[in-house]
């Protein structure tokens, strides 16, 4: 059995708005183990994005608790939270994930730079991470030079490279075209399989979920199942979990 | 035309804080130039009623030529004279007050006070005049009110023995200038004047009212066979010209500085309405596509500038007679004025309003004609808005124009009479090459400016820099309001220090030695001696100050001994071979004249200037000219004469000054304790040449804090462009800022980043504003170089160093509210969605 590193309970998650509140959370409990692949799934508006915004802190929750390597998110200070983020937490989001200023290599050592770091210090795992996202070309040009598979592969770059204890990644293939998504699908899961890396994902493609080892399914705003698929062999793990969505109506 | 002016008020309301920040630069542009057009209001009025209080209501003044005056008997004998309605006699004398917290020469008048209420139109605001004899004084309300003095105060006076405590037991209402003595003048009755200061019965001067002013000529006639000592009858006319002439140069000085603001706050205009069209492509597109036309596209865009415009203005008109006020406060506390009253002048409002729209419109006339050229098809576009980059070849526009606009302005045919305009168009003409090079070396210069930083913290810094650079024009438009307000006072700095060093090296050498020994009342020449007698003394120069008549001019005049004063004097002339004219003026019925005032009266060395003397008039001839001389109540410098002329044709064998030079061996210092004992006991005061400069570098210091103030202005303007530039950049960048902080950039760097952006900009702006400065300061130091005014430059670098912090403390101060904004930003909601 692998150790547990993030752990939600009763999570519940209100938005105020002008009269009275949505609730987008109503009670999540969920636990994601080291080094394991997990999809969440379900509906647009069921609260996949809010549930993996309160796992990687960054936002905090109505009610219940996020506890990441044994540590309460909610007693965290909004610095503290910061430098969480910074070292324990990589993030992949779906549209705006580089700062248009900087070149793809100057995008990706970001967290070092933030922290103060010298990028020398992970200059073997630059190197790698480069080769594997086979970045080699485009590390000097600018965002706006990226074609949108390139730039999710330099977010996918910069999320491993200070080897963070989980990575977030919300929709991460949604803008991208079949090969390319399927692509960056395949450097996640490796990383996983290969770096040992814990990975959430937010998604609602089935062809990328298929990509996890598990599967939590979300509707409005609670678990509803969790499909297991598996660790080997990816793609041929679809047919359960196509099953079951399919009973869901999804 | 009414949907247009809709679109227009609607794109103004939905950017609230936009339109705020321009109405407050408008407005801030407006109070400076209002402030300053309603305070050369209020010290014009305040010269044409010293001109006019000067004269009074009197049709004739005449003063007397010998020291002694005329004998009391003579008022009799006039007022008998046909056609004389009234005789005020009056006694005036220069003499030293000391009260509590105040000590300093005061002008000393003795009055009749029925008479001189009639001729001088002076009013008794409180109290009483002194009584005939009595200890008492009455002194002008406003200055007596500034230095808080009441009605029962009690202050010292030097009199022949000493100083005497005098009761004030009336206020007067003064007027203007109150006799070019700025409200430093003490009423006392007739007789006490003579009494306590020693003329016997002797009158100086008397105003006459006449039954017909029109028999002035005849009346003045008759004077001159009565009048024994001789006389001279002065035109009322005459007083106000020097007066106002030196008025004319502190106006030019509120009036450039004062436009700053306004200049600073074009850019800030320009910037904004560029923005507001940025963002509008999209709309204004549609618009297009919908049939509207390009000129209308101009007009709402120029109809929205208008607005603001307009508001601000009329918002600061009302803030510039505040301004004003706090303005003349500040001249009357530094006894440059007499009264603080700001006349409402509607033209100056009109003329400030007026500008501050025109401003306002002109600077939106070219991001207006950027959003005439949108087209239709941008309706479809889905780009976001792009900052307008700047090209490559602007950087050399930018550089170029520097150097074309620094040449033309240094080869302008400026020559020794530089007009006041060129002077401001050369100004201009260097600040819009100072402002044009901020627009096209941003670029470069971020990456000079952002060392520093780089260097100080981390990649909030790095990132920073890049934000800088991504919208050039837009941090160029908001660079440039630094570099224009920061070159002004560091050329004003510049020029004041070399100006007042000028002078401090004058003053040290008019007064040779180091101390001064000042009477106020002449003394006898055998008084000398005693003085030199005691021990430490080295040298010892008499100096004699007087007034002499030319025609209808009274000219301040110096009376100095040659032979004692070669020196000095071979410093101060302005041509001609030093020995040559030291022997023409030892020779007798000589006259050195500065170069101003020769200038002024057309006159030349080798010219006769008959003087009015008490045996008549005598010709002088003008032995050679003066670069610079003795200080002058008309500003253009004291005439010299040799002691042996004046003793020998005015009478007067007396000192009021001595210049002493410590033996060799002796410091000043040690000296000044017995020197001043001695000098007690003659009712004398000893006073170092030290505190002659240090008066002169303060009376420049003043000036430079006037118009400081108003550049000040110009600086906050800028700070507002800090402000309505940064709120853009992070409303603009509110994802990246997101995703930097989902990174794990705290809250506390995030801010750093903002600041450092807009401490760039100060860096950049403040730089090329002390480097346009200081040429700047060169620049007008060469304009306004003339025989009689040339200074050693002097390079303000302390004032350049403190006005580059200013810059940079400014812009990050400014850059507060929006690092605010930066940290606010929510992560999530920035992040995570499209
Ligand atoms: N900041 C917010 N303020 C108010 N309501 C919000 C906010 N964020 C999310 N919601 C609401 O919470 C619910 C869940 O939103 P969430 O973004 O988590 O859904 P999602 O599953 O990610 O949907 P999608 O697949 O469309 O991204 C929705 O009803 C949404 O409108
Ligand atoms: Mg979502």
């Amino acid at each position: 059995m692998l150790a547990t590193i993030l752990h939600a309970e009763g999570l519940v998650k209100r938005f105020p708005v002008r009269d009275g509140y949505v609730q987008a959370l109503a009670g999540v409990d969920l636990v994601v183990r080291r080094g394991e692949f997990v999809a969440i799934m379900g509906s647009s508006g069921s609260g996949k994005s809010t549930l993996l915004h309160l796992l990687g802190g960054l936002e905090r929750p109505s009610a219940g608790r996020v506890l990441l390597d044994g540590m309460d998110l909610g007693r965290l200070s909004d610095r503290e939270l910061t430098l969480l983020r910074r070292r324990k937490i990589g993030f992949v989001f779906q549209f705006f994930n580089l700062i248009p200023t900087l070149t793809a290599h100057e995008n990706i050592i970001l967290p070092l730079l933030i922290d103060g770091k010298r990028p020398a210090e992970q200059a073997r795992m630059l190197e790698l991470l480069v080769r594997l996202l086979r970045l080699e070309g485009v590390l000097d040009h600018r965002p706006d030079q990226l074609s949108g598979g390139e730039q999710q592969r330099v977010a996918i770059a910069r999320a491993l490279l200070t080897q963070p204890d989980v990575i977030m990644a919300d929709e991460p293939t949604g803008n991208l075209d079949h090969a390319s998504g399927m692509e960056l699908l395949e450097h996640l899961w490796s990383s996983c399989a290969h770096l040992g890396r814990t990975i959430v994902m937010v998604t609602h493609e089935a062809k990328a979920a298929i990509f996890a080892d598990r599967v939590v399914l979300l509707q409005d705003g609670l678990v509803i199942d969790q499909v297991p698929l598996g660790r080997d062999k990816p793609r041929d793990n679809a047919r359960p979990l196509i099953a079951r969505l399919q009973e869901l109506g999804l | 035309m009414r949907g247009l002016s809709l679109l227009a008020f609607r794109s103004l309301a939905s950017r609230r804080l936009r339109a705020l920040l321009t109405t407050a630069a408008v407005c801030l542009g407006v109070v400076a130039i209002m402030g300053s057009l309603s305070a050369i209001g209020a010290i014009r009025a305040s010269l044409e009623r010293a001109a006019a209080d000067a004269a009074g209501r009197a049709d004739l003044e005449v003063r007397a030529l010998a020291e002694q005056g005329f004998p009391l008997a003579v008022v009799e004998q006039v007022r008998g004279l046909e056609g004389v309605r009234l005789v005020a006699p009056v006694l005036e004398k220069r003499t030293f007050l000391r009260g509590e917290g105040l000590q300093g020469f005061v002008h000393l008048v003795g009055v009749d006070a029925a008479a001189e209420a009639e001729v001088h139109s002076l009013a008794l605001r409180a109290g009483r005049w002194p009584g005939p004899g009595a200890a008492e004084v009455a002194l002008l309300d406003a200055w007596a009110a500034g230095h808080d003095i009441r009605l029962g105060t009690t202050v010292d006076l030097i009199t022949r023995e000493g100083f005497q405590s005098f009761e004030v037991v009336g206020l007067v209402s003064e007027a203007g200038l109150a006799r070019r003595s700025f409200g430093r003048v003490v009423f006392v009755s007739l007789q006490t004047a003579q009494q306590a200061f020693g003329l016997g019965g002797r009158i100086t001067h008397l105003a006459l009212q006449l039954e017909r002013p029109a028999e002035r000529e005849q009346v003045a006639r008759q004077l001159a066979t009565l009048l024994p000592g001789g006389f001279s009858a002065l035109q009322p006319e005459e007083v106000g010209r020097e007066l106002r002439a030196a008025a004319e140069q502190l106006a030019l000085g509120l009036i450039v500085f004062g436009a700053t603001a306004l200049f600073v706050g074009a850019f800030l205009i320009g910037n904004t309405i560029a923005m507001t069209v940025a963002e509008q492509r999209r709309q204004i597109g549609l618009l297009r596509a919908a049939g509207v036309t390009r000129g209308q596209v101009l007009v709402v865009v120029l109809l929205q500038a208008a607005v603001v415009g307009a508001a601000g203005s009329a918002l600061g008109v009302l803030g510039g007679v505040a301004l004003a006020y706090g303005l003349v406060a500040w001249l009357v506390s530094w006894e440059r004025l007499a009264t603080v009253e700001v006349p409402l002048e509607p033209q100056a409002a009109a003329l400030s309003f007026l500008v501050g729209v025109g401003a306002t419109v002109l600077s939106a006339l070219l991001p207006a004609w950027q959003a005439t050229t949108i087209a239709p098809v941008e309706a479809l576009r889905h780009a976001e808005p792009q900052p307008t980059r700047v090209s490559a070849w602007s950087h050399w526009l930018g550089a170029g124009g520097l150097v074309v606009a620094g040449g033309a302005a240094l080869a302008w045919p400026l020559g020794e009479d530089a007009a006041g305009p060129a002077r401001i168009l050369g100004v201009v003409l260097w600040l819009s090459a100072a402002g044009l090079a901020a627009l096209g070396l941003v670029g470069p210069l971020s990456r000079l400016c952002a060392l520093p930083f780089r260097w100080l913290l981390g990649p909030e810094a790095r990132l920073a820099e890049l934000n800088l650079r991504r919208a050039e024009q837009r941090a160029g438009l908001t660079v440039v309001g630094f570099t224009a307000s920061l070159a002004l006072m560091v050329a004003l700095a510049g020029l004041g220090s070399s100006a007042a060093t000028a002078g401090q090296e004058r003053a040290a050498r008019i007064f040779p030695g180091e101390l001064l020994v000042v009477s106020p009342v002449p003394q006898p020449v055998q008084l000398a001696d005693e003085v030199r007698a005691t021990p430490g003394v080295g040298h010892l120069t008499l100096l004699r100050p007087l007034s002499v008549a030319w025609g209808p001019v009274w000219l301040d005049a110096m009376a100095v001994e040659p032979a004692d004063y070669a020196a000095p004097l071979a410093a101060m002339l302005a041509e001609g071979e030093p020995a040559e004219t030291l022997a023409r003026l030892q020779a007798g019925r000589a006259v050195l004249v500065p170069l101003r005032l020769a200038q002024a009266r057309g006159l030349k060395p080798g010219d006769r200037m008959p003087l009015q003397t008490p045996d008549g008039p005598v010709e002088f001839q003008v032995a050679g000219l003066l670069a610079y001389s003795f200080p002058s109540s008309d500003n253009l410098g004291a005439v010299v004469l040799s002691r042996q002329d004046v003793a020998r044709s005015f009478g007067l064998d007396s000192f009021t000054l001595l210049a002493v030079t410590p033996a060799p061996g002796t410091s000043a210092e040690a000296l000044a304790e017995p020197l001043g004992q001695v000098a007690e006991r003659f009712g004398m005061e000893v006073v170092s040449v030290g505190a002659i400069r240090a008066a002169i570098g303060s009376g420049v210091g003043q000036l430079l804090a006037l118009f400081g103030s108003l550049i000040a202005v110009g600086i906050v303007v800028a700070g507002l462009g800090i402000v309505n530039t940064m709120m853009m950049n992070v409303a603009e960048r509110q994802r990246e800022i997101g995703v930097l902080r989902a990174l794990g950039l705290t809250r506390w760097q995030v801010q750093v980043m903002v600041l450092a952006e807009a401490a760039m900009m100060g860096l950049i702006g403040g730089l090329l504003g002390v480097v346009s400065g200081l040429g700047l300061s060169r620049l007008l130091l060469e304009l306004a170089r003339s025989p009689d005014f040339d200074p050693q430059p002097v390079w303000p670098l302390g004032p350049a160093a403190l006005s580059l912090l200013a810059s940079v403390a400014v812009a990050m101060l400014s850059a507060l509210p929006p690092a605010r904004a930066a940290a606010r930003v929510h992560v999530s909601r920035a992040v995570f969605t499209e």
